[in-house]
């Protein structure tokens, strides 16, 4: 089957957007618990939720810059603006991540979680320069969340650990894509994003409302 | 021991007045809370502000009553609790 540019960039423009917005209901819901409770770590899950929600928009906005010819010509203000939205896509990506580690293993209480969030600022800054750089990082800070909800799931026996350690798993898998760059495959990267986020908005809304 | 955090204690004083029949006594309450006295007169006074408790004097003896908000603030707070359980942030 021949797919046109036009049909792919279509398709990654839709699941951007789907993805933006499950990113979306996990940060409200996340916020909604950090106002009833007043616990800083449902805050900066929430926020780093919406971080991860602004970079899929982002994500959505290139695909329409880039899917415009212009943008491949160097100087044109198509191409600079594909250029900083791929630039904030990564910022925001990067610091959701870093926010959800935080959260989820309670750096942000104590004097040594203030000295790494100094070094995640500068991973953070060193992602923004380089494309490989900002992947590996990606990769180490979603292995990281990946163990935290394994070892969960191993003490906890609960399935909803399970679920969103599987979540993070693909989302990994959607980053580790990129390394291997094969034209046919461009669908299968925001399909990934797609299922994973998919799985953390059912994960927390069926628990927020049970 | 892990260190109860402002909302913990809420829920363990309002929980302990559920499971009390929605009335208790303050030395109960100080019992099941696992409270100083003066902490706990510290935050009975926040609840009552706030409209979570109603504090009434019977016959030279203090009740503590739960009220409706206090009722609606404990299943909010346990539907929090349970969220930050599944998405492992305690």
């Amino acid at each position: 089957m021949h797919l046109t540019t036009g049909a792919i960039f279509s398709f990654n423009f839709i699941i951007n957007i789907l993805v933006s917005f499950m990113a979306l209901t996990v940060a409200y819901y996340s916020y909604r618990a950090h106002k009833i409770a007043g616990t800083y770590d449902f805050g900066y899950f929430s926020l780093g939720f919406l971080s991860l929600s602004t970079s899929f928009l982002i994500n959505a906005f290139s695909m329409i810059v880039w899917a415009m010819n212009a943008a491949h010509i160097p100087g044109t203000l198509t191409e600079c603006t594909y250029f900083a939205s791929t630039l904030l896509f990564r910022f925001f990506m990067m610091l959701g991540l870093v926010l959800i580690l935080f959260a989820t293993k309670n750096l942000f209480h104590n004097f040594k979680g203030k000295l790494t969030i100094y070094l995640f600022m500068l991973v953070i800054i060193l992602s923004l320069s380089s494309n490989i750089l900002f992947y590996i990082t990606s990769v180490a800070l979603l292995l990281v969340i990946a163990e935290h909800y394994f070892v969960r799931t191993l003490q906890k026996k609960n399935n909803m650990s399970l679920y969103l350690f599987i979540a993070m798993i693909l989302l990994l898998l959607g980053i580790i894509r990129f390394f291997f760059i094969i034209p046919y495959f461009c669908m299968i990267q925001p399909t990934l994003f797609f299922l994973s986020f998919l799985i953390v908005g059912m994960v927390v809304i069926k628990a927020y409302k049970h | 021991m892990v260190r109860r955090s402002k909302s913990d204690i809420i829920w363990d004083m309002l929980v302990a007045i559920q499971l009390a029949g929605g009335s208790i006594k303050p030395t109960r309450l100080l019992y099941k809370s696992n409270l100083s006295y003066n902490k706990m007169k510290e935050y009975l006074a926040e609840l009552d502000e706030n409209n979570l408790v109603n504090i009434q004097t019977k016959d030279e003896r203090k009740h503590i009553s739960i009220t409706d908000k206090g009722h609606f603030y404990v299943s909010e707070l346990r539907k929090a609790r349970n969220f930050a359980r599944t998405v492992g942030l305690r």
